[in-house]
């Protein structure tokens, strides 16, 4: 509950954002190279990770609190539905409707790069999510006194 | 009316990741919401019969890019049987848990669960595209787990570990399937495949089937893979159950075989005599296993094994009369289930448990749940004028007319140990002197009961009117299962 | 071809872990182990001799590609074997604090 030794906590401090920064990028150039949302999204929530794993639920909790991660994952959802559906703006239900522009700029690829934010939302915050769920879960197994907790074999 | 095709997929999965949001605003607004979900899906599709045209098929490419770089969704006589059966089994789920579900916490995650799972299974049977077919098999049956755990309890949390490996395993076998002959013919789309499979590879052809087999027969728990069913089905919430039993072993096993071995891969008669013996086990199995049984939801859970092996040993039989009959069991089969677990879990919601040593003589306190387990009960066995008899008739007619006479003899064993389980059930629970502790039982409330009554009349208005049930909804199935391979040349176009 | 062999033993391994041994958590790391076995045979099926990565930018000849829509199955099934996985393990959590143990054959209330 109180995280790591100070030498953690300082390196952590530095890095997690270089991390988080690497993979809005690696999500942000989906249609140009490999990655996309996928790697993207679960490099976010790497980098949230690391920061419950160096300082400690709690003060995690205080940057980006469960309620709003949850929220944030809805949204990535959602927008990505209600991309897919404005697409019948252009005739078909995933359809593209953004222009596309050069092949090789940032901003070219019609509606590939949006879809790519959508789902870097949803799993940037939904693993986060998970992982706060799961350490949240605390098994208290007390042995008698001169008695070994047994877990199974083989 | 083609461009709605994306919505049976669209709409769930959006109610699914609103509904949390929802709770927060009022307590009553997930029901109100995955109820109006439900009541569109099944609009939609009445709405397809009246407008489509009879006999064609609906084909539309997802994002306007053509079949083997995107993804199509079909809408033949198969999958419109399907749709059907979901949409109506799950309109009226949706509405029995609005007063079941009462009894756990957690009722929005019930209904985002319950919407995601609907959405899988309308995924499964739209998609026209053998990966995509995968991938909704998996939310389907990860969604299907996490509602099997719904209650948190042991025996809940053994049982969904058991389903989800064994479901997990199943999936891993479909995928080395679907990477093989994605190797073959260089393509994923079912239509591609069926065209393009190339005619000399029967070893490689040999293999796919046998992993195909292996994986969706542990989906649809036909006899030798049913391990996971017994524990699953009993210990889920019963609108739960109803779903599992009704429609997704259904759904997600029977439909992608019918589809992948008539469709895709070509039927031959070694597979089609393998998956005639698997039915035929499945029958006998799983009625001298639901015998023996003293918890009332895992008797229903073997009698549900039994009634997919009647159903694949209808399809496998290769004669359209054999299909017909196979294809109006699954139909009947998704009415007179999830009635028969509904009514059971009206019973464990009134007196808290399922022994059936522990039930008896509830007739007098809850006669509308007795009364409607009592026409399902009469609908499973096969009695005139219930919907049960015509199906099981047109499948023992057609296994006799197939030369099959011993599979014959089997469906007919079947039939008579399914009408001794079911009235041994009935006269456990309704009839006997009541016991002591039981004295306070009151009838379920109304919206359980009136569900159960609107299912026992379908049961028994398809059981009267079935030359218009078949004509309307079966017949245009089994023309797009017997029409075999040329799927392909359909959906392409092309020799 | 080796690599063929490769994929098969991990799901011969995989399978073996599933079947055989008495810990829940062990049984998981099987399945896990499957689906590794699954993903590397979609992968490897799709590598053509001499391919280079299917990234093609303006200015650059076209040559011989790997197959690029395998790696977006693998992709998806990757995603799907973490939702299954996370699962799984919550079962198994849970299973813990119920029954105090992991050992599959004293986890037996179901039976008949």
């Amino acid at each position: 509950m109180n995280g790591m030794s100070l030498i953690v906590k300082t390196v952590t401090r530095v890095t997690v954002g270089v991390i988080f920064v690497f993979g809005a990028y690696i999500a942000a150039h989906g249609h140009l190279t490999l990655g996309g949302g996928i790697a993207g999204g679960v490099i976010v929530a790497l980098a949230y990770i690391l920061y419950v794993l160096a300082y400690g639920r709690t003060e995690a909790e205080e940057r980006l609190s469960r309620q709003r991660a949850l929220a944030i994952m809805t949204l990535g959802a959602l927008l990505f539905l209600a991309l897919a559906l404005a697409g019948y703006r252009q005739g078909y239900f995933m359809g593209n409707f953004l222009p596309t522009g050069e092949p090789g700029k940032l901003l070219s690829a019609g509606v590939i790069p949006f879809f790519n934010l959508a789902i870097m939302l949803f799993l940037g915050a939904g693993l986060f999510v998970v992982f706060l769920t799961f350490i949240a879960f605390r098994v208290e197994v007390k042995p008698e006194p001169g008695e070994e907790i047994e877990v199974g074999n083989k | 009316m083609i461009n709605l095709l994306p919505l049976f997929i669209a709409v769930p999965i959006g109610a699914a990741f609103l509904l949390p949001l929802l709770a927060r605003v009022s307590r009553r607004a997930p029901d109100l919401v995955a109820n109006l979900v439900t009541i569109f899906l099944l609009v939609m599709t009445l709405g397809i019969y009246y407008f489509r045209p009879f006999n064609t098929v609906l084909n539309y490419r997802l994002g306007g890019w053509l079949p083997p770089i995107g993804i199509n969704l079909v809408l033949d006589g198969l999958s419109h049987l399907l749709l059907l059966v979901i949409s109506l089994v799950a309109g009226l789920v949706t509405f029995y848990s609005i007063a079941y579900m009462e009894k756990y916490t957690g009722k929005a995650r019930y209904y985002t669960l319950f919407l995601l799972m609907i959405a899988g299974m309308n995924g499964a049977v739209l998609t026209g595209d053998l990966f995509n077919l995968f991938i909704f098999l998996e939310l389907a049956a990860i969604a299907s787990c996490a509602l099997v755990a719904f209650g948190t309890g042991a025996e809940e949390m053994e049982a969904a570990f058991k389903y989800l490996i064994m479901g997990t395993v199943a999936s891993v076998l479909i995928l080395f399937g679907i990477a093989l002959t994605y190797s073959l013919t260089g393509t994923l789309n079912m239509a591609e495949v069926a065209r393009l499979f190339p005619a000399n590879a029967n070893h490689a052809k040999n293999l796919i089937m046998a992993l195909f087999l292996a994986g969706f027969a542990t989906k649809a728990a036909l006899m030798p893979f049913h391990a996971w069913l017994p524990d699953a089905h009993p210990v889920a919430p019963a609108p739960v159950s109803a779903t599992l039993s009704g429609v997704l072993i259904k759904a997600l096993g029977v439909y992608a075989i019918i589809r992948v071995f008539y469709n895709v891969l070509g039927m031959s008669p070694p597979v089609a005599l393998i998956l005639m013996l698997l039915g035929a086990a499945s029958i006998l199995g799983g009625s001298f296993l639901a015998l023996g049984q003293r918890d009332l939801k895992r008797m229903l859970a073997y009698s549900s094994i039994a009634q997919v092996g009647y159903i694949v040993l209808g399809v496998s039989l290769g004669t359209p009369l054999g299909i017909m009959g196979g294809l109006f069991h699954l139909f009947n089969h998704a009415i007179f289930k999830p009635l028969l677990f509904l009514n059971a879990g009206a019973v464990e919601y009134a007196t808290g448990t399922r022994q059936l040593n522990e039930l008896g003589g509830l007739g007098r306190k809850m006669p509308v749940t007795a009364n409607t387990s009592l026409i399902a009960s009469l609908a499973i066995s096969g009695l005139p004028p219930f919907n049960g008899f015509w199906s099981k008739l047109f499948i023992i007619i057609a296994c006799v007319q197939a030369g099959q006479l011993w599979f014959a003899l089997v469906a007919i064993i079947g039939s008579i140990m399914t009408l001794a389980y079911v009235l041994k059930a009935q006269r456990d629970v309704f009839l006997g002197p009541l016991p002591a502790d039981l004295k306070a039982v009151r009838e379920a409330p109304w919206i359980m009961g009136t569900t159960a009554v609107v299912m026992a009349l379908l049961c028994l208005a398809v059981g009267l009117a079935f030359p218009y049930v078949i004509a309307l909804v079966i017949n245009p199935a089994v023309v797009a299962v017997a029409n075999g391979v040329g799927y392909g040349r359909m959906i392409m176009g092309g020799p | 071809m080796i690599i063929y062999l490769a994929c098969i033993a991990l799901l011969l391994i995989g399978i073996y872990c599933v079947a055989v041994k008495k810990n829940l958590i062990k049984i998981i790391i099987g399945l896990v182990i499957m689906e590794y076995a699954v993903n590397l045979f979609l992968v490897v099926l799709g590598y053509r001799r001499c391919g280079v990565d299917p990234i093609v930018l303006p200015g650059m000849a076209a040559k011989v590609c790997v197959d690029p829509m395998l790696q977006a199955m693998a992709l998806s099934v990757i995603m799907i074997g973490l939702a299954t996985t996370l699962l799984l393990v919550a079962i198994a959590m849970r299973i813990y604090e119920r029954f105090g143990t992991f050992d599959i054959t004293k986890i037996r209330n179901l039976k008949g």
